[in-house]
């Protein structure tokens, strides 16, 4: 099945003749839509969660630009560092300059659905890394040469055999008479050959669902534990994400939080909600490395999504910003007056812009010069 | 408004005024019952939906405009469709933001503008109309009416007045039928298939009628119903009640 959207009535029309794929999609109703239903009931106020979490989601839409710098300056506050990627070729090779300034081959991830969107593993693999997914349904389907076949259940299209079977052929260092017939023997096969991954890797990748502007934080959720071991074990991690998972702080992604696990599985809360800010201090007697911390921030076509009135007000307030994430084929970034006819940015966001404008288009200027452009005030 | 009489203007929608008008005589037939006056301006046309959600801005905001004069000075515009009456009331005042003569305009008709059912009970009061039938339905809530215009309780509170009537609620009543206008005739495999597992969801209610205020959804269904061989009624909700009413008078000569 192919993950191109240019692709998606083809593959509709594929996936609405497979019958067991059409099998698993209505079992999705009573593992999610209804769970869900439950969930919203237990909780009782949801509806009034809902329009708080829209108007969260509004003003980070209306306040995108300005929170963006703000998330990456926090990001450098605490010792990482924020790449900006105006489309899916920019965000992969952001990744692999990442991977290679860091000596890394090995790279486990955790699910990441905008790294399905780019293309990563393909590309990675085509550079020369070894990428190694470490959620169970993405780890079976990459095995499988796979697409997901849902963004929270990616292997939900196959059975508990077809699973076995590609186990067998892949985990070819295990014993062959092995049974692998309950579901509990699967898990523990996966587990334990992850495992090995887990500490053996060179980097970690994982997605964020949100990211706070305030604390420079990316939040995960997962059920599996799989993100936190991405990022804690190996030296370098690196969050790759769109521009709108952008939200002005932590509390108002706690509401999102409260709405997005209800609404996915019917959790009130997931397993493990990581959050992840800066580097993870080192432990000085397990590790001595330095640990490094990367955001990769990804356009590929978000903010054409923007509200017509709001491209307008980017390129007025923040030109450099805008260039950073408008395309080419966008044409100029020209600044233009706003409706009243004044000429913005605001001057106190500016110490922000500088390094913007004096970087390459999508790349990050030096950190130096960013410290000294800030001190000079302006 | 007591003590005026309500002038409203009756938005026909392109569906019912060429496929199904029974549906606009049955509009005019309740809306005269609720007390209001009712205007069928003729210069009305399509509100500019297809359009709109086909990006084609320039036709939808030209449609648009001609629909804000085709109604201006009524106290009310309703329509027999969540669909249309969403785009009027929800995407009207952003299409034309832009827009200095008809900005303003199009917030004021937005204001004005109501769904059927909606109109009938939050503006009429209407809460009694002795009717009967002896008829087992299912409702089925159109995207628009749920998601644009939170119409939800409306057509059933006007189903509730009609003795007689067992409503059997679908299982999945919030799940999109697959019509969704442009979408039907961009995706038809996907849209079909959605009608399916609609049509399946009515089954097994056990109602021998699918009622909705959405003549698209409807048309949708009844369609692969009727290919499929099932056999199910399907009556918007204005038919419905006039039905019902002691004299099935619709207005027709």
């Amino acid at each position: 099945m192919s993950a191109d959207p240019r692709q998606f009535k083809q593959a509709a029309s594929q996936a609405l003749k497979n019958p067991r794929l059409q099998t698993a999609l209505g079992r999705i109703k009573s593992h999610f839509v209804h769970k869900r239903a439950e969930a919203v009931e237990r909780f009782g106020a949801f509806e009034a969660l809902r329009h708080e979490g829209h108007a969260i989601r509004d003003r980070a839409i209306a306040n995108l630009d300005m929170l963006l710098v703000q998330f990456e300056d926090s990001v450098r506050a605490r010792g990482g560092q924020v790449h900006w990627a105006r489309d899916a070729d920019e965000a992969r090779q952001a990744v692999a300059d990442i991977l290679r300034q860091a000596g890394a081959r090995t790279v486990i991830k955790g699910k990441s659905m905008v790294t399905e969107e780019i293309g990563l593993n393909d590309f990675l693999e085509r550079e020369g890394f070894t990428p190694v997914e470490t959620d169970l349904g993405e780890y079976i389907v990459q095995l499988r040469h796979e697409a997901p076949s849902h963004i929270i259940a990616p292997a939900f299209h196959l059975n508990k055999e077809d699973i076995a079977q590609t186990f067998r052929e892949a985990h070819t260092g295990l014993a062959p008479e092995r049974a692998l017939v309950e579901r509990s023997a699967l898990v523990a096969e996966a587990r334990q050959i992850l495992r090995r991954q887990f500490e053996s890797a060179d980097a970690g990748i994982t997605g964020a669902n949100f990211l706070t502007a305030a604390e420079g934080a990316a939040v995960l959720v997962t059920n599996e534990g799989n993100g936190d071991l991405s990022r804690l074990l190996p030296r370098t991690h690196i969050v790759v994400t769109g521009i709108e998972k952008v939200v002005a702080n932590l509390s108002e992604a706690s509401v999102l939080l409260r709405l997005l696990t209800r609404s996915a599985t019917g959790q009130e809360i997931t397993s493990y909600v990581t959050i992840m800010a800066g580097p993870v201090a080192d432990d000085a007697a397990a590790n001595t490395a330095t640990r490094d911390f990367h955001v990769v921030l990804i356009d590929n076509g978000r903010s054409d999504l923007l509200p017509q009135s709001l491209p307008g007000l980017w390129r007025d307030r923040w030109p450099c910003l805008w260039r950073h994430l408008s395309r080419p084929h966008r044409g100029g970034a020209q600044s233009r007056p706003d409706r009243a006819g004044r000429c913005l940015p605001p001057p106190q966001c500016l110490n922000l812009l500088r390094p913007l404008c004096g970087g390459v288009p999508g790349r990050n200027p030096p950190a130096a010069d960013h410290a000294k452009l800030a001190g000079q005030g302006i | 408004m007591s003590g005026k009489e309500r002038h409203v203007g009756l938005f026909v929608t392109c569906l019912v005024d060429l496929l199904r008008p029974e549906i606009g005589f049955a509009t005019a037939r309740l809306l005269e019952m609720a007390g209001c006056t009712v205007v069928v301006p003729s210069a009305q046309t399509c509100c500019g939906q297809p359009a709109w959600n086909a990006g084609a801005d320039d036709h939808a905001r030209a449609l648009a405009r001609q629909t804000i004069d085709a109604f201006a000075g009524l106290d009310y515009v309703v329509a027999p469709s969540g669909s249309c009456a969403g785009t009027i009331k929800r995407h009207y005042p952003t299409m034309l933001a832009d827009d200095a003569a008809y900005a303003a305009k199009a917030r004021d008709l937005a204001d004005r503008t109501y769904e059927l059912s909606a109109f009938l009970v939050r503006i009429c009061g209407m809460n009694d109309l002795a009717a009967r039938t002896n008829t087992k339905i299912t409702y089925h809530d159109s995207c628009s009416s749920l998601r644009d215009l939170g119409v939800r309780n409306e057509p059933r509170a006007l189903l509730a007045q009609i003795a007689g009537t067992e409503l059997c609620e679908l299982s999945d009543g919030e799940v999109c039928c697959g019509f969704g206008g442009m979408f039907s005739a961009k995706y038809p495999e996907i849209s079909t298939h959605m009608a399916d597992n609609k049509l399946a969801d009515v089954e097994s209610t056990g109602a021998e009628m699918l009622v909705g205020n959405d003549l698209g959804c409807l048309m949708h269904l009844e369609a692969r119903a009727k290919h499929q061989k099932r056999n199910l009624r399907v009556r918007h909700i204005a038919e419905f009640l006039c039905e019902a009413m002691p004299e099935p008078d619709t207005g027709k000569v």
